[in-house]
């Protein structure tokens, strides 16, 4: 499936979510800010794709990728993410502004960086691993 | 013989490991009563099936109206329903038509089962009968509180609002805007359908925006917290002073600390049950013993009753909106079969005169 035709169906979960006119969906759109969601609405959005992809979104799958690979003591110090963890995110979220990665994140934090293409990117990988595993 | 009464349903499910324990126990299920999980869900083996009945009751209305409840659970946690939401909803829906089977006319989700699937619709798009999850009822109750306690403190300042554009919040903004308050706005960063909809329901300045809500409580303004997923404020970091209007499910206010008696933290959906016919039992020992309540009931559970009672047995409150005409029309439907919040209660207790006239005194 080609990334315009999931950037489609993402789009459609979130009008359906969120109320929103498709034309405020765009792949940079912040999910919180821009189109007003809340945390339970991005339970309905990962609903809402998994039934469309037929795929199961992990909880919290973005922080846990970002701590692969790091000790935990080092993933967060005093409940603020260490450099080493924001470099992982960084990496894991290149459609997010590299200043929006500002000193003191926290791990609550995170959800508040998603854009629209974030989405895109986790069912991208999503149908990917699936393709392998049913190849 | 008279018509039998009209029914509802209401599902619910365990919220701790120890709940469903319990929960094994009451249904003569062996396997959950040890702790274990429930098997997987095998639509050709009836011993799979999630929905058991737990109780039934009735509840009758100073008009002579009654309605008959039936409870049924579903053996899921709060983290499997959360985690596996096409499967929590598919138990859901399970467990709604056990209640249509059973005859109920309209049945509300409680807790986590009211999350799932787009906040009911998802439920309710396959259902055999209409669904609530009991936000209209909530965001009244929570307004009715508000009303209740500045009546009592005589209080006639602005309060704040957390949580909008949720679907709690969003009904009691609306409420607290038709009212003529003075509403201060917690938001960090406004969204755009937020200012639309604050633009939508109240006046040029009729609203402020404020991104603290440890500062708004600073100032001496009430706060209502209706966040949708809760812990927003810490108990101990609060201002001494400050009045909390609690209406998150789970609470925003996270209990850390000693209790404390220079802040006052109300519940702000517990609404006064008319009166109970049949089922005492279970009211006393279960619904007694998880909420502390007698006399009162949560508001998302008490509206399919009201909806049941009143005959508008339709689907209600499901979304992440909730109408203005659903919230005036739910208050006065309420109203009428004996449901409206007459008391103030913190952490379960009902709060009494002294412990207001204490707090007012600091």
């Amino acid at each position: 499936m080609t990334q315009d035709k999931i950037f489609e169906k993402v789009q459609e979960a979130f009008i359906e979510a969120l109320g929103v006119d498709d034309d405020e969906v765009e792949p940079g759109s912040k999910i919180f800010e821009d189109l007003g969601a809340e945390s339970l609405d991005l339970l309905e959005i990962v609903y809402l794709l998994e039934r469309a992809f037929d795929i199961k979104i992990p909880r919290g799958g973005i922080q846990e990728a970002s701590k692969e690979g790091i000790d935990p003591e080092e993933y967060e110090k005093d409940g603020v993410l260490t450099p080493l963890a924001v470099e992982k995110l960084k990496a894991l979220m290149p459609e997010v502004p590299r200043e929006e990665f500002v000193d003191g994140l926290t791990a609550n934090d995170i959800p508040r960086l998603f854009r629209v293409q974030t989405f895109v990117h986790i069912v991208e990988q999503l149908l990917a691993e699936k393709a392998a595993a049913d190849a | 013989m008279g018509d039998a009464p009209p029914k509802f349903g209401f599902v619910v499910h365990p919220l701790t490991p120890f709940q469903r324990r319990l929960y094994g126990v009451r249904t003569l299920d062996r396997r959950l009563a040890n702790g274990r999980p429930p098997p997987p869900h095998d639509p050709d083996q009836p011993d799979t099936d999630p929905a058991r009945i737990l109780s039934r009751f009735t509840v009758a209305d100073p008009h002579g109206g009654q309605v008959e409840g039936v409870l049924v659970g579903v053996p899921l946690l709060p983290e499997d329903m959360l985690t596996d939401q096409q499967g929590a909803v598919s138990a859901v829906r399970h467990a709604v038509a056990r209640c249509h089977r059973e005859g109920a006319s309209v049945v509300g989700l409680g807790a986590v089962a009211a999350v799932i699937g787009g906040q009911g619709k998802a439920v309710a798009a396959e259902a055999p009968c209409p669904i609530t999850t009991g936000n209209t009822f909530t965001a009244v109750a929570a307004f009715q509180t508000w009303r209740l306690w500045r009546q009592q403190a005589g209080y006639s300042g602005p309060v704040a609002l957390m949580g909008a554009p949720g679907p709690v919040a969003g009904g009691i903004l609306r409420m607290l805007a038709a009212d003529g308050a003075q509403i201060d706005l917690i938001a960090p960063k406004p969204s755009t359908p937020l200012k639309r909809l604050a633009d939508e329901i109240a006046g040029p300045d009729q609203i402020r925006w404020c991104p603290d809500p440890y500062a708004v409580l600073a100032e001496g303004t009430p706060l209502i917290a209706a966040s949708s997923t809760g812990g927003r404020l810490s108990r101990s970091a609060l201002p001494p002073g400050a009045i909390i209007i609690d209406v998150a499910a789970p609470v925003d206010v996270l209990p850390d600390g000693p209790p404390r008696e220079d802040v006052l933290i109300l519940d702000g959906e517990y609404v006064r049950l008319p009166r109970l016919t049949t089922g005492v039992q279970f009211w006393r020992r279960i619904y007694g013993w998880v909420t502390g309540q007698r006399a009162h009931v949560f508001a998302c559970f008490a509206e399919p009753m009201v909806l049941a009672l009143s005959g508008h047995c339709e689907s209600l409150s499901l979304g992440r909106h909730v109408a203005a005409d659903q919230l005036r029309r739910m208050e006065a439907l309420a109203l009428h079969h004996g449901f409206w919040v007459d008391q103030l209660f913190e952490g379960g207790r009902p709060v009494d005169q002294g412990r207001l006239e204490r707090f007012s005194r600091r």
